[in-house]
């Protein structure tokens, strides 16, 4: 029963949220939806915390659950999934019940963000691969609503068509591709279609329609246009959800349903070029942005996000392809530090938009001495997510890069190629965030209006956020408590091991 | 022969409709036609389900369609919102934000 928690309190939440914002909304209190929003997730986060203490202390690796027929199963990438996402919907509820108090609609935000995140947690549950499609489809739901959230605004608008029509296109594919999983195999239990060895012009099929289609959401090159103008619309504490944990859960159903092709070796190899051309666009695109005439914090993050996709990407790729566990225990821990600095980025992004009304970097300029707090801890995410020492994103990218020195027993100079690739790739990206924590302490040009410290209740998310990022530099172990068991789980998968 | 076997005659339909699909979604400037185009792509894999799985996937494919049903709720809504910002429902007006 207690695995089953976290999912239905998030959609018991879900419910209890709505009727709170209702009950809000007619007594003028704002903060009432996102209270019952934040109790519920900090509800389904510690009670995450109990179940994964039980899944990595089982000699299975894994608890279940039966409903009826059905079959609930968190293992170590499930419990994973579900701590992570639950996390930082607990950051993102908490900030945004401050950060969208001025909004209306308030009973529709917070219950679309825990179905979403229910959806999410619901996917690290999913032991039959429809199961993960209807869970996925409900994450996917929710967040098209999110990003459209603003509907007065057309930025917004324009945002949600292009993506709706990009990803429901995407999830379509997906599904053809079950239905040539259903024929293969005449089941989408997992435990049943995991043994059977396949290969051949069907599966090769599958495995193209299945990266198409999952590749939408999970922002692979060329599948990514709509990232950077929904990531940038949305409201920001969805933007922090979005790039933090919505696309890495997109490669992660990826990850699932390739797994089951254990004949198609090749997919690794495919996913590895996909990874290194994701990652130089995304930094490539992040930096002409700055520089173009009215650079856009958000969208600089935004594309910045796909070129960390391609870093998970890359290591859990090399890893399965060469057996190389560093790759697979760098492309999982980068899921879980890009989460907590890329949505304390956002974070950050949005307490500064809310003080000046502006997404332009250049009319930012100064900010560092009006908002300290908030701009000392966007220096953290932003060095961390450039790969700076001693920041977590320095120690998942490291482990990115030593996995391409390891492959090179395996490809030789190909794995060199990959390592300088990634560095390269850090030094891009520290190339478009070091000029704007500098615009951030310049002499302010004239005063910047509004600017002042960001309310208590959104600093709160942000301070924690950034202490994460920071210890988790100094003290990867804590994290890695619950990387290893998924590095495990993978290697007892086979692949090139 | 492969138009013998009912099968491959049906994934072969399939195959096109998603074909078909894909077509109308990029070459449609009318965001209305657009979501036919996505509506076509989800029957294309309802009637892949049916070729492969036969009367086994009764169930899915009810459950797809309710999804899709869903999904083509939500996109019309994001429709509306367009014509009302810009007052028509022309794609190619859609080109402020450059992904």
């Amino acid at each position: 029963m207690l695995v089953l928690l976290p999912l239905l309190l998030l959609i018991i939440g879900a419910y209890i949220a709505y009727a709170a914002g209702r009950m809000g909304a007619s007594r003028d209190n704002k903060l009432l939806a996102g209270a019952t929003a934040s109790v519920f997730t900090a509800l389904a986060f510690i009670i995450a915390l109990l179940i994964a203490s039980d899944v990595w202390d089982s000699a299975t690796g894994s608890v279940e659950y039966t409903i009826g027929s059905g079959l609930l199963r968190v293992d170590a990438l499930g419990i994973f999934l579900i701590l992570v996402s639950t996390f930082l919907t607990l950051m993102v509820s908490i900030y945004s019940t401050r950060y969208m108090r001025d909004d209306s609609r308030l009973e529709h935000f917070f219950p679309l963000l825990l179905l979403m995140t229910a959806g999410i947690v619901g996917i690290g549950m999913a032991t039959d691969l429809f199961t993960i499609y209807i869970f996925y489809e409900l994450m996917c739901i929710a967040s098209y609503v999110l990003v459209v959230f603003r509907k007065e605004k057309w930025d917004a608008v324009e945002a949600g068509m292009k993506y709706v029509v990009l990803s429901a296109a995407g999830s379509a594919i997906a599904l053809f591709a079950m239905a040539l999983i259903y024929g293969q195999f005449g089941s989408f239990d997992i435990d049943v279609i995991m043994g059977e060895a396949i290969g051949g012009s069907m599966a090769m099929a599958t495995v193209i329609l299945l990266i198409v289609g999952f590749g939408v959401k999970a922002a692979i090159v060329p599948l990514h246009t709509w990232l950077p103008d929904a990531h940038s619309a949305a409201p920001s504490g969805i933007s922090a959800m979005l790039s933090g944990i919505v696309i890495q859960t997109g490669f992660i159903v990826l990850l699932k349903f390739i797994l089951v092709f254990e004949g198609v070796t090749a997919v690794w190899q495919v996913l590895i070029g996909l990874a290194i051309v994701t990652m130089t666009v995304g930094n490539i695109m992040a930096f002409v942005q700055f520089g173009s005439r009215r650079p856009d914090l958000k969208r600089i993050l935004a594309y910045s996000s796909i070129a960390q996709m391609g870093y998970i990407i890359l290591g859990v790729s090399v890893g399965m392809a060469y057996g190389i566990e560093a790759g697979i225990r760098g492309g999982i821990f980068h899921i879980m530090t890009h989460a907590f600095m890329k949505g304390l980025a956002f974070l950050c992004a949005g307490a500064f938009i809310m003080r000046i009304s502006t997404r332009n970097v250049k009319r930012m300029q100064g900010i560092g001495y009006a908002m300290p707090f908030t701009a000392f801890a966007f220096v953290i995410a932003a060095l961390s997510l450039s790969g700076a020492p001693p920041f977590s994103g320095f120690m998942s990218e490291w482990m990115i890069f030593k996995a391409g020195v390891d492959a090179v027993v395996d490809i030789g100079w190909i794995g060199i190629l990959i390592a300088l690739i990634v560095l390269i790739n850090s030094v891009i990206s520290l190339g478009y965030y070091l000029p704007i924590i500098r615009t951030f302490y310049l002499k302010p040009k004239g005063r910047l209006l509004g600017a002042k410290r960001a309310p208590t209740a959104m600093l709160i998310p942000i301070v924690i956020l950034a202490t994460i990022t920071l210890i988790l530099g100094i003290w990867p172990e804590l994290g890695l408590q619950a990387v290893e068991p998924v590095v495990d789980f993978f290697v007892s998968l086979g692949g090139g091991f | 022969m492969v138009l013998e076997d009912p099968t491959q005659m049906n994934l072969l339909g399939a195959a096109l409709l998603l074909g078909v699909g894909l077509f109308c979604i990029m070459s449609q400037n009318n965001l209305i036609k657009v979501v036919i185009g996505l509506e076509i792509l989800a029957k294309a894999a309802v009637l892949a389900f049916i070729a492969l799985g036969g009367a086994s996937v009764q169930g899915y494919v009810i459950i797809i369609i309710a999804i899709e049903a869903i999904v083509a709720a939500v996109a019309l809504s994001i429709v509306v919102n367009v014509w009302r910002h810009s007052g028509s429902l022309d794609a190619s007006d859609i080109t402020e934000l450059k992904g």
